[in-house]
């Protein structure tokens, strides 16, 4: 299978994803997803007509959301009418998983180019909006011992002995790296500034960051999911399930989970040979991709077994990752993940993640990746790995190479 | 200081903002009355001796809304220049109906665009029993849309899909519909206005906008989807691409129903920002009121 190019990567800021507070939430998701869309146009000076499908993730894809946004987003950006869109949904990994769709149908020989990325206006379409029967199906939810995702991270923490000072700690220092990051400029490449019709510019950094969290503050805050668990019963359903762990610990709260927000992000893949007809210039290959099921009442722990896949198909192992994006849904997986790789936390999120700017779910793949390519160019290193987890007891890792300053 | 609006204080803590524009026969938001207008909603949304809030009028009519030519120069203007304007108006009404004191219109004759806008941001709406007034959102009429929140007060105060489809032909109301579509607290004899509206804030302390209140909710998604793929079909139907105003106002009103009122108010500017960078819109307000070429 030949190697997928990808020539760029784009973003918008991430806004708070509360429709009250949040400055993006007074556009409509269709608004949004067309940002990084036009973005990929005008930055590449794109002819649309070459580009052979828009694969988008959004994982509550209802109202706004709904109705196949990929197709209506590309037609709002003003791509050919020839190019069509799909909408896709792997929960969390959607966004990653868009461009590996994307990358699939240029490998097969599809399409030449594609656009991939995702979208999620949390402030408009809260979270669940599009039905959960893992969790409200009884004949489903029952035997299997379901537990929403927060309790799985709890239940990690819990498993694996992470204290509250543990997950806080992780947490501070990703709103120091994103801090950093803005201030250091290391996300310009990527971010596109949300502008109104009338060309004002609404938003042009993340919202939701807060560099100045230390451990005193977080330390300020109740557990999330602890009255929520013992009133449902999911605290028993856990332990059940686990019945090593003796009692559930809580130590997730607001500011070690990944944030409610608004954003979108796109990517732009295709084969080599598209890539010189459309004077594209690579910036990284494809060099491994995965996506696995895991264990799904602990939910949140096959990052490993998609990363283990995605490095065997690059034919490299962990040590050889200069740079590693693993997404933070909750600190305990990140913590879970270095412990059961080796991999050291200073080449992993070293911009920081979604604790400290948020996880607009469609789309977070799709930023993740960016965020890598990126620090590849700007670090100068040459492999890098992006994995998510995703709900049900999901995750997808993708391997890439950076190709700055090779011809195609 | 002030000329336009005048403030006076009662024994109770009742204050009085009086428009009565010493230079026009109406009373109309001009660029002056909006500086005035900004600095009193401020000066009685702090002052602690202020315990409620009367708007009143001074002329025959009540308020005939923005000066059309201040709105004609609007076109003019930068987008950054009239989004600072508009956002003045904007935070002073939403100012006023969240300062945590009851407020009320009394609507002693027409009160229109500008000037209903102003009263629904009011907590109570008092108008003379005459057959006369007219009320409402006659924007679209003149190729314009409404600004200062028109498009998401009147849906979340009324009927939605009534006042919608109103909205968008720039029909206006007299007393007895405007009641019976839920936007006037009450109609009284011209002698008993100014009592009825002062007893009125006296008797709530502590009154709120509808959809400020914990437990509104506004209309359900599917509800809000309905009506508008009818609507769609119905206004590209009718010639919608010769009337941008119905597309912004549609747009907003679809948009806006959809979240909390202070986004949905963001919301509005912009769509209403977006008609004035339309050249085709100023050519026809220039052409029709101020018979200048287009």
């Amino acid at each position: 299978m030949q190697h997928v190019r990808i020539f760029d990567a784009v973003r918008t800021p991430r806004g708070k994803g509360k429709a009250s507070v949040g400055t993006l939430a007074e556009l409509s998701p269709v608004e949004l997803a067309t940002v990084p869309l036009k973005a990929l146009k005008e930055r590449s000076n794109l002819d649309t007509s070459a580009v052979g499908d828009v694969v988008l993730g959004c994982v509550d894809p209802v109202a706004d959301q709904g109705g196949d946004i990929a197709r209506t987003a590309a037609l709002e950006a003003g791509y050919d009418e020839a190019v069509p869109g799909v909408q896709i949904n792997r929960f969390c990994a959607s966004g990653l998983e868009a461009c590996a769709i994307a990358a699939g149908k240029v490998a097969s020989g599809e399409v030449g180019l594609a656009v991939a990325g995702g979208v999620e206006m949390m402030s408009r379409v809260p979270m669940l909006s599009s039905g959960m029967p893992v969790l409200a199906d009884p004949g489903i939810a029952i035997p299997r011992k379901s537990v929403p995702q927060g309790i799985s991270a709890d239940l990690i923490a819990t498993l694996r002995g992470y204290s509250r000072d543990d997950v806080d700690a992780l947490a501070v220092e990703s709103q120091r790296r994103a801090g950093r990051a803005w201030e250091e400029g290391r996300f310009a490449r990527s971010i596109v500034p949300v502008k109104d019709r009338n060309g004002l510019t609404m938003l042009d950094r993340d919202e939701a960051i807060r560099p100045g969290a230390d451990m005193q503050s977080l330390g300020a805050l109740n557990p999330s999911f602890e009255r929520y668990a013992k009133k449902m019963g999911y605290d028993a359903v856990a332990e059940q399930k686990y019945p090593e762990i003796g009692a559930l610990k809580y130590v997730h709260h607001a500011g070690n989970s990944s944030q409610i927000v608004d954003g979108a992000a796109a990517v732009l893949l295709g084969s080599e040979k598209s890539g010189k007809e459309n004077n594209l210039t690579p910036r990284a290959r494809i060099l491994g991709l995965a996506s696995v099921g895991s264990e799904p009442t602990i939910m949140l722990t096959g990052p490993k077994a998609a990363c283990d896949r995605a490095l065997k198909q690059a034919g490299l192992g962990y040590a050889d990752i200069d740079l590693w994006e693993l997404n933070e849904a909750f600190a305990s997986v990140v913590l879970y993940f270095q412990e059961e790789t080796g991999v050291s936390p200073d080449r992993m999120n070293v911009n920081g993640g979604a604790i400290a700017m948020g996880h607009p779910l469609g789309a977070t793949g799709a930023m993740i990746l960016g965020t890598l390519l990126d620090e590849l160019e700007r670090a100068d290193r040459q492999f890098g790995c992006a994995t998510l987890c995703a709900a049900t007891g999901q995750a997808i890792a993708m391997v890439i190479e950076r190709m700055e300053g090779e011809s195609a | 200081m002030s000329r336009v609006i005048t403030l006076g204080v009662d024994g109770h803590g009742i204050a009085e903002l009086c428009w009565d524009d010493p230079d026009r026969k109406v009373n109309v938001f001009s660029t002056d009355a909006i500086a005035e207008w900004v600095a009193l909603v401020e000066q009685v949304a702090s002052d602690p001796s202020v315990r409620g809030v009367l708007i009143t009028s001074g002329k025959a009519s009540f308020h005939a809304g923005a000066d059309l030519s201040m709105v004609s120069g609007f076109f003019g203007m930068s987008t950054e220049d009239l989004w600072s304007v508009m956002a003045r108006v904007k935070d002073s009404l939403y100012r006023l109906e969240t300062c945590g004191k009851p407020v009320a219109a009394a609507i002693n004759g027409h009160c229109l665009g500008g000037g209903f806008e102003m009263a629904l941001a009011a907590h109570a709406r008092f108008a003379v029993d005459d057959p006369a007034i007219k009320l409402g959102l006659p924007e679209a009429g003149l190729g314009l849309m409404p600004g200062f929140g028109g498009t998401q007060r009147l849906t979340r105060l009324a009927p939605w899909q009534r006042v919608t489809a109103d909205m968008l032909q720039g029909a206006t109301y007299d007393v007895s519909q405007a009641r019976s579509l839920g936007q006037l607290t009450d109609v009284v004899p011209a002698g008993a206005l100014r009592d009825a509206a002062r007893r009125w804030l006296l008797d709530n302390p502590a009154a709120e906008q509808p959809w400020m209140a914990r437990g509104y909710r506004g209309p359900s998604a599917s509800e809000i989807e309905r009506y508008f793929h009818a609507l769609n079909a119905g206004l590209t139907r009718d010639g919608m691409a010769d009337r941008p105003e119905q597309k912004l106002i549609a747009e907003a009103v679809y948009h806006g129903l959809q979240m909390p009122i202070e986004p949905a108010l963001r919301l509005e500017v912009r769509r209403f920002i977006e008609l004035t960078r339309n050249l085709s819109v100023r050519q026809t307000l220039q052409a029709r009121f101020f018979g200048e070429a287009a």
